[in-house]
C-alpha cells in the first residue's frame, strides 16, 4: 500500500507534532497562574489588552459578514487548541497547555482576530483545566493572544515582501512569536516580583533565565510544526480556505 | 442544538473532570451571580490582603465548602491542588533566588566565570513563600467558581452583562466543539487500543500523534457540516437558548454576605495586627 502526497506529510507532520509534545510537557509553566499578579498589575494587563480586544472584534465582525462559514472554522480551530492542549501525552504525565497554534492562525486569519480566539481559549482553559486563571488572564491574554501573535503577522509580512518561502517564512514567524511570548511572561512577572537586591530588572533577567529551559527549545519546534502545518492546509485545505478568504494568495 | 453538558465520556477523572463536577454539584439551585460575586469577592480579598495566613485560611475554607456543601470528595479536590506545582516551583525559585555580585545571605552558590553568585537570602524566600500561599488561596477561590458554576450559566451570565453577541456565539460554539472533538478523539483512542495500539512506547506515540494530525483534518470537515445542519435549522447568525432560571433565595444571600464580611473583617485583623506566618 502506497500513501498520496497529503497522507505522507500527515505522517510527517504527526511525528513533529511528536517531538513538539515530548518538549512541551513542562510547557504550562507560561500561563500566569491565579494570585501570581498583584491587584493593580492585573488591571494594567487588561486595560492594555483591551484595545487589541476591541480591534479583534472589529476585524472578526468583518470577517465573519462576508463568510458565514468562518465563524464555525474559527471556533473548531479555538476548540482544536484546547483539545490539543489537554490532551495526555504517552509517557508523560502532564499536558501541554499553551494554546498551540496562535502564530499560525495569525499569519492565516490575521493577529487582531487571535486576540479574541486567545481569550477566550485562555478563559476555558482556567476554568476547565485550571491552567491560568482569572485575574491573571488579561496579562495572559497579552503575552500569549496579543503580544505573539503580532510579532507572528509582522515577521511573516516582512518576509513575504522579501520573497521569502512561504512555508519557511511562516516557521520562523511562529518561532520568533513564541519567542516573544515567553520574553513578555517573564517581563511581566518580572516587574510583579522585583528582586529584593537587584530591582526589576534583575528579577525578569532570572525569570528569562528560569523559562529559557523549556521556551526555546519550544519555540524552534513550534516553528517547524506550524511550517508543516501550513504546508498541510496548502495541499488539502486550500479551496475550503479560499472560500472563506483567510488562506494568503499563494 | 443541544447544550453540551449530556456527554456520556463525563465521568469522574475524564478529560474534563472539573466540568463534569460543576454540572453535578449540589449548589447548582444557586443563584450563579451570588455563587460568581462570592468566588470573585474571595478572590480579591485574597489578592488585596497579601498575608499568607489569610491566602491558607481561604483555601482552606473554599476546599471546606466545595467539598462539604457541593459535593466534590476530597481526594478528587486534592488532586487538583497538585495542577499548578509546577508553575509554583519554578517562579518561587526565582523569586527565592537572586544574582548578586558577592555572597549575601543564606547561602549562595558560585557562578561558573565570575559571573556572581546565585544567593537565597531570607527576604527573598519569605516573599516566594508568601506568594505561594496566597496563590494557593487564590487558586482555590477559582477552583470554587468552576466546580460549582457549569460552563453554560458562565457564558449566559457574560451574555446578560452585554458582551458582544459575536463572542458569546463563538464561547457556545467552542464549548459544544471541545466535547465533539473529544468524543471523536475518544472513538479514535479506543479503536487504536482495540488494535493494540498502545502496547507498547513506539506505538503509543504513533497512534497519539496520528490521532492529533487526524482530529484536524476532522475538525475541518466537522466545521462544514455542522454549518448544514445548522442552516437546515433556520440559523440566522443568533444562537438562542432556554435558560434556567435560578431565583435568589434570602439564607444563600445571608450566607453569602455573612462570608465575605467574615473574611473581609479577618484579612483587616491580620494586616492591622501585622499577624502573619513568617
Amino acid at each position: 500500500m502506497s500513501y498520496t502526497k497529503s497522507e505522507k506529510s500527515l505522517l510527517f507532520i504527526v511525528s513533529i507534532l511528536a517531538v513538539f509534545f515530548g518538549h512541551n510537557a513542562s510547557a504550562n509553566a507560561m500561563h500566569i497562574m491565579e494570585g501570581y499578579l498583584p491587584p493593580l498589575h492585573a488591571i494594567a494587563w487588561s486595560v492594555i489588552s483591551l484595545p487589541f480586544l476591541v480591534w479583534g472584534l472589529l476585524s472578526l465582525k468583518k470577517i465573519t459578514s462576508n463568510h458565514r462559514k468562518a465563524i464555525l472554522l474559527l471556533a473548531m480551530v479555538g476548540a482544536y487548541a484546547f483539545v490539543l492542549s489537554a490532551l495526555k501525552i504517552p509517557s508523560v504525565t502532564g499536558s501541554s497547555s499553551h494554546p498551540t497554534g496562535t502564530g499560525l492562525g495569525a499569519v492565516l486569519f490575521g493577529a487582531p482576530v487571535m486576540a479574541i480566539l486567545g481569550i477566550i481559549v485562555l478563559l476555558f482553559q482556567a476554568i476547565l483545566l485550571a491552567h491560568g486563571g482569572l485575574t491573571t488572564i488579561g496579562a495572559n491574554t497579552f503575552s500569549m493572544a496579543v503580544a505573539g501573535p503580532f510579532v507572528s503577522m509582522g515577521v511573516y509580512h516582512l518576509l513575504n515582501k522579501a520573497k521569502v518561502n512561504q512555508p519557511v517564512a511562516v516557521g520562523v514567524a511562529c518561532a520568533l512569536g513564541d519567542l516573544f511570548t515567553y520574553v513578555i511572561t517573564a517581563i511581566q512577572l518580572g516587574l510583579a516580583h522585583p528582586s529584593a537586591t537587584g530591582g526589576t530588572m534583575a528579577s525578569i533577567i532570572e525569570f528569562l533565565g528560569i523559562f529559557a529551559i523549556t521556551q526555546i527549545p519550544l519555540a524552534i519546534v513550534e516553528g517547524i510544526l506550524s511550517a508543516v502545518v501550513f504546508m498541510l492546509l496548502q495541499n488539502f485545505a486550500k479551496p475550503e480556505l479560499r472560500e472563506i478568504g483567510i488562506m494568503p494568495k499563494a | 442544538m443541544k447544550l453540551p453538558h449530556l456527554h456520556a465520556h463525563l465521568h469522574e477523572g475524564g478529560m474534563l473532570s472539573i466540568d463534569h463536577w460543576a454540572q453535578h454539584s449540589r449548589l447548582r439551585g444557586v443563584n450563579p451571580y451570588l455563587k460568581l460575586i462570592l468566588a470573585l469577592g474571595m478572590l480579591i480579598l485574597c489578592l488585596a490582603a497579601n498575608n499568607a495566613a489569610f491566602g491558607l485560611t481561604v483555601a482552606l475554607f473554599i476546599m471546606l465548602v466545595i467539598n462539604k456543601a457541593s459535593g466534590v470528595p476530597l481526594h478528587y479536590i486534592c488532586s487538583l491542588l497538585t495542577v499548578p506545582l509546577l508553575f509554583i516551583a519554578v517562579s518561587c525559585l526565582a523569586i527565592a533566588l537572586d544574582f548578586t555580585n558577592q555572597p549575601l545571605g543564606l547561602a549562595s552558590l558560585p557562578l561558573p566565570g565570575g559571573l556572581g553568585y546565585l544567593s537565597a537570602t531570607q527576604e527573598g524566600i519569605h516573599a516566594a513563600a508568601l506568594l505561594a500561599c496566597r496563590a494557593y488561596g487564590a487558586v482555590c477561590c477559582l477552583y470554587f467558581l468552576s466546580l460549582t458554576i457549569p460552563m453554560q450559566e458562565i457564558i449566559m451570565m457574560l451574555d446578560a452583562m452585554h458582551l458582544p453577541p459575536l463572542i458569546i456565539e463563538l464561547m457556545y460554539l467552542i464549548y459544544r466543539y471541545i466535547f465533539m472533538l473529544l468524543d471523536i478523539q475518544h472513538r479514535m483512542t479506543i479503536a487504536a487500543s482495540s488494535r493494540l495500539g498502545y502496547a507498547n512506547l513506539r506505538s503509543a506515540w504513533f497512534s497519539f500523534t496520528h490521532i492529533s494530525g487526524n482530529l484536524l483534518a476532522a475538525s475541518f470537515s466537522r466545521s462544514s457540516n455542522c454549518l448544514d445542519a445548522m442552516d437546515a435549522r433556520c440559523y440566522n447568525g443568533r444562537l438562542r437558548f432556554l435558560t434556567h432560571n435560578t431565583p435568589l433565595q434570602p439564607q444563600h444571600v445571608a450566607v453569602c454576605m455573612l462570608c465575605l464580611l467574615a473574611f473581609s473583617g479577618l484579612a483587616i485583623y491580620l494586616n492591622q495586627k501585622g499577624v502573619d506566618l513568617f
